[in-house]
């Protein structure tokens, strides 16, 4: 059998994206799935064409966990944001780990239902918030200000309250 | 400096943890206690969130863990915010924006407060608002100072188209822009090949660059 159609039966099973790459990290084979979400020009190409700007640092510390690795272990899943076709971004965890004779096998699991979409959403209510917060203080502090400045006049003025 | 590091690292705890309650007394309890405000800004929530960067590159956070890292950051600091508009304006005006995502917004927020802290009015615009805008608002509120951070290497050239089009625009000539982050700090000369005035390692830098540069 195919490291092709091997790669194509082990993605049904696990449902991953699944990928086979040479000793240089070059993406040579790729399961439907991986076709599909990370379009057909991943091939032949290195893993690290697959990594967002923001993820090149953390993806190049998860490829040298890879070469780290004996035989007979995997890496742990690793969160990594991929630029996928569209210009659109996918954050998933993947984990590798070394194929008999030479070579890598990457899996990846599906993005859990939009979760970055959620992430960048939340964090835009919370900087909405936060701003709001902040706008809240200025305006207690310019209250304070003048309250105190009314204050200082009654008492200049020797005003009595009603 | 001694009580900043417990504050560093009960916050870096509450941080990993996710606990924006104990995030918040831990600094409002330094506060309480004397502490100044930009040594909190330096010495805990800067280097914490470094930390959590860290921890992020190296497979120890999750992006979860981080994204609530940086909301919990950005609660704390809008709730102190209060302790940094006490003193009286000097006349002073400067515009912010940061190039990049919501993420990378933290730095450019600590710059502005301590601006505010000197007495400056900021105006904060937010992430990737378009030239037009940044202009509208630099001539609006006849700003002194453009600052503008950035945190990716790849967004670089997007600082120096902004630069580009203030530069080329009717408010080009009398507002200074200030450039900002990690890939300017990584290669010192850069911000001369952007455009910019002048550049500054950290807010407190940056404080004092904008003192001398418009002496």
């Amino acid at each position: 059998m195919s490291s092709l159609s091997q790669c194509n039966m082990l993605g049904r099973l696990s449902n991953e994206l699944i990928l086979v790459c040479d000793d240089d990290l070059v993406v040579r084979e790729a399961n439907g799935l991986a076709v599909q979400t990370l379009g057909t020009a991943i091939i032949d190409h290195s893993l690290f064409d697959l990594f967002s700007p923001a993820a090149q640092g953390k993806g190049t510390a998860f490829v040298a966990e890879l070469q780290r690795l004996s035989a007979d272990q995997i890496t742990p899943t690793w969160e990594l944001m991929l630029d996928v076709p569209h210009g659109n971004k996918l954050l998933i965890g993947i984990r590798g780990g070394k194929l008999p004779g030479r070579g890598w096998l990457i899996m990846g699991g599906g993005e859990p239902s939009g979760i970055s979409n959620l992430y960048h959403e939340v964090l835009a209510l919370n900087i909405e918030l936060t701003t709001l917060i902040r706008k809240l203080s200025r305006e207690q502090t310019v209250l304070n200000d003048r309250i105190q400045r009314l204050l200082d006049l009654q008492e200049q003025y020797n005003v009595q309250p009603h | 400096m001694q009580q900043l590091a417990t504050t560093y690292e009960e916050y870096l705890g509450a941080l990993r943890s996710g606990d924006r309650r104990v995030a918040l007394n831990t600094v409002r309890m330094a506060l309480a206690e004397g502490a100044d405000i930009r040594d909190l800004y330096m010495d805990v929530l800067q280097p914490a969130m470094y930390e959590v960067g860290r921890l992020w590159e190296t497979n120890q956070f999750t992006v979860a863990q981080e994204h609530l890292a940086t909301a919990i950051t950005q609660s704390v600091m809008a709730q102190i915010y209060a302790a940094v508009i006490c003193n009286p304006p000097i006349g002073r005006t400067m515009v912010a924006t940061c190039i990049g995502g919501e993420l990378h917004e933290l730095g450019i927020r600590m710059v502005s407060d301590f601006f505010e802290i000197e007495g400056w009015d900021v105006f904060y615009l937010g992430a990737n608002m378009p030239p037009d805008d940044v202009i509208s608002m630099i001539d609006e509120h006849r700003a002194h100072l453009l600052a503008i951070s950035v945190t990716l290497g790849g967004h670089v050239m997007q600082v120096r188209e902004l630069i580009n089009a203030v530069r080329a625009s009717h408010v080009g000539r009398r507002v200074k822009i200030m450039v900002g982050g990690q890939p300017l700090n990584r290669s010192p000369d850069a911000w001369k090949a952007i455009g910019a005035d002048f550049t500054a390692g950290d807010a407190r830098e940056a404080v004092k660059m904008a003192t001398e540069v418009l002496a």
